[in-house]
């Protein structure tokens, strides 16, 4: 449990917390940027565990994971500051190191940041082809080439003549 | 060292190495998230990309829940004096308390004489203040837009139009129908026509049989998949039309007020698919009720009760009720003299949104139309408007909003 003075509870912000990737690594985050995640807020609240193992999130995702919330846990940056450093922070992102970083969000608990890299995939999606989907998220094609035509003609009109990228 | 605590999605498995049917089956809670900042165009593609991604899909379209509006648009009551001294056609007023001008461009035809004629869920249908012009649909978010086809002359001799009032449900259908309504005759009063354009096939339908009506055919509300006319006389009917199976039916009415001979005061309107009708008969708004209309017509419910007797005692407009997703973030916007207040429903508490210069106290006599910024980009133009990019071809920067209120302006391809 966090130490109660007299400005009240949660205010330890000299405190820090080691988590630990699933590839062995450690690292030192303050406390007032750990608990912008949920899941670790919850942890800090019940036990006094100093050390937080994440045997699903490697290294260069934690990392990311990491600065995200060390930035926005900076008091000392203005709400534009850090709106523009979300804007940095996913832009020219590889969309598998994304893929990561959405699950990392979802097993933090990191809403925010969820939602930032989420618009981010969906704005490299939204132009992709179906192929290209399919090879990004491991998807086998179970539809039979009637069935695949009776979607393309119930969705018509998604299906114009655009030119859509397949890398 | 006290015993780690461990976060995993895998419990008891802690090889660092995943595999890709694991990473996968995690990823089925996130496409959600990523399924709502994609426009309708390609997720309705991504249908294709496998069965269970048809089945998600569906489902989250399923399962979208209408937006609240995010604010007005005033336009202008005064068409001469608008003209005469270069005012912009009207002002958008954002509940985030940002005005600003809405000035017609280049692209838009006739835009001098153009006014809003009505909105509905997102898109507006414009044209000419009085007399003849183009009237079209456009999407103010992305200002694409479509000149609707020329209405022909033949049926009938006076072609008087009194209402454009659009039908336009992005949960149930990508295409939009505009209901035109024409005077019936020279000589006969009261008689009506009605013709509906559709964007599926982009053309107008015949004249429909002449009816009788006592209505403000501008004042449509759209709901239901009805346009909602209130009567402005004792005996007079009030109506609804539905423009898909085109059969016109009387609604039934709160009482009048016992020492009033008609309906003149009051507020009529939509939000979140609730249908709202509010007697303003005094004006002071000392006490009133927000009736709400049952999805049958059975009845008018009383939903709020408010009262501003402890706020103020000078005349008050009600330019629109806004329907929060949850109840206590339900509000009026009133108009109490050069001020546009908020007041909110449940905690019957006022604040001061705007406060109105010389310049805007000419745009705000009647309530206008709610705006749907919000209409997020996937059920919306990129998908939906495929006749309006079409038949134009000009494509604007868009305005798109995620469900957490972040704004991006992005280019559009």
């Amino acid at each position: 449990m966090v130490t109660t003075d007299e400005k009240g509870p949660l205010t330890a912000k000299k405190k820090s917390v080691i988590i630990r990737s699933c590839d062995g690594d450690e690292f030192l985050v303050s406390e007032s940027a750990a608990v912008l995640s949920t899941s670790l807020k919850k942890i800090l609240e019940e036990k006094e565990d100093r050390l937080i193992h994440l045997s699903d999130i490697d290294n260069k995702t934690l990392a990311m994971v990491i600065a995200y919330l060390s930035t926005h846990a900076d008091d000392g940056l203005s709400d534009d500051l850090k709106r523009s450093f979300d804007q940095e922070f996913v832009s020219g992102k590889e969309f598998d190191v994304l893929k990561y970083l959405v699950l990392a969000t979802d097993t933090l608990q990191v809403t925010c940041l969820c939602y930032t890299v989420a618009k981010k995939m969906a704005d490299i999606m939204k132009n992709k082809l179906v192929e290209w989907v399919r090879r990004e998220f491991d998807i086998q094609n179970d539809y039979t080439p009637e069935a695949e035509a009776e979607i393309r003609r119930l969705d018509a009109w998604a299906w114009d003549d655009r030119q859509l990228e397949d890398d | 060292m006290k015993p780690n605590t461990e976060i995993s999605k895998t419990a008891g498995d802690s090889s660092p190495e995943k595999s890709s049917a694991e990473i996968v089956a995690s990823f089925n809670n996130l496409l959600t998230d990523i399924y709502l900042r994609l426009p309708l165009k390609p997720l309705a593609r991504f249908k294709l990309v496998s069965k269970h991604w048809n089945s998600l899909i569906s489902n989250h379209l399923r399962n979208l829940e209408p937006n609240p509006a995010e604010g007005l648009v005033f336009d202008c009551a005064n068409f001469a004096e608008r003209h005469a001294n270069n005012l912009p056609h009207a002002y958008i007023l954002s509940f985030n308390k940002s005005f600003e001008k809405l000035t017609f461009t280049k692209e838009y035809p006739g835009r001098w004489r153009t006014r809003i004629l009505h909105s509905c869920n997102g898109l507006w249908v414009c044209g000419p203040h009085e007399g003849l012009g183009k009237y079209y649909v456009c999407n103010p978010t992305t200002k694409k837009l479509s000149i609707l086809p020329e209405l022909e002359k033949r049926c009938g001799s006076s072609k008087k139009i009194h209402g454009m009032i659009l039908a336009f449900d992005p949960f149930k259908s990508p295409y939009y129908k505009v209901v035109c309504v024409l005077e019936f005759g020279d000589l006969m009063d009261d008689q009506y026509q009605f013709k509906i354009y559709s964007s599926k096939t982009g053309s107008w339908s015949k004249c429909s049989k002449p009816f009788t009506a006592q209505v403000n055919f501008q004042d449509g509300v759209y709901w239901n998949g009805s346009i909602h006319w209130i009567s402005f006389t004792e005996t007079g009917k009030s109506l609804y039309f539905n423009p898909d199976d085109q059969m016109l039916k009387t609604m039934p009415m709160p009482p009048i007020q016992e020492d009033s001979y008609s309906r003149r005061n009051y507020y009529f309107g939509e939000s979140c698919d609730h249908l709202h009708y509010i007697d303003t008969y005094r004006k002071m708004l000392f006490e009133f009720n927000v009736y709400e209309m049952k999805r049958d017509y059975s009845e008018w419910f009383v939903k709020y009760k408010g009262g501003l007797s402890h706020v103020i005692n000078n005349l008050c407009f009600i330019c629109a009720l806004v329907r929060g997703k949850k109840d206590e973030n339900s509000f009026l916007v009133l108009r109490i003299k050069g001020k546009i207040i908020r007041y909110n429903l449940v905690y019957k508490t006022s604040e001061t949104i705007h406060e109105l210069d010389d310049v805007q106290r000419h745009f705000f006599t009647r309530a206008r139309f709610p705006i749907h910024h919000e209409v997020p980009p996937r059920r919306e133009p990129s998908g939906i408007l495929i006749f309006l990019v079409k038949s134009v071809g000009a494509v604007c920067g868009k305005v798109s909003r995620s469900k957490d209120g972040d704004q991006d302006v992005e280019e559009d391809e």
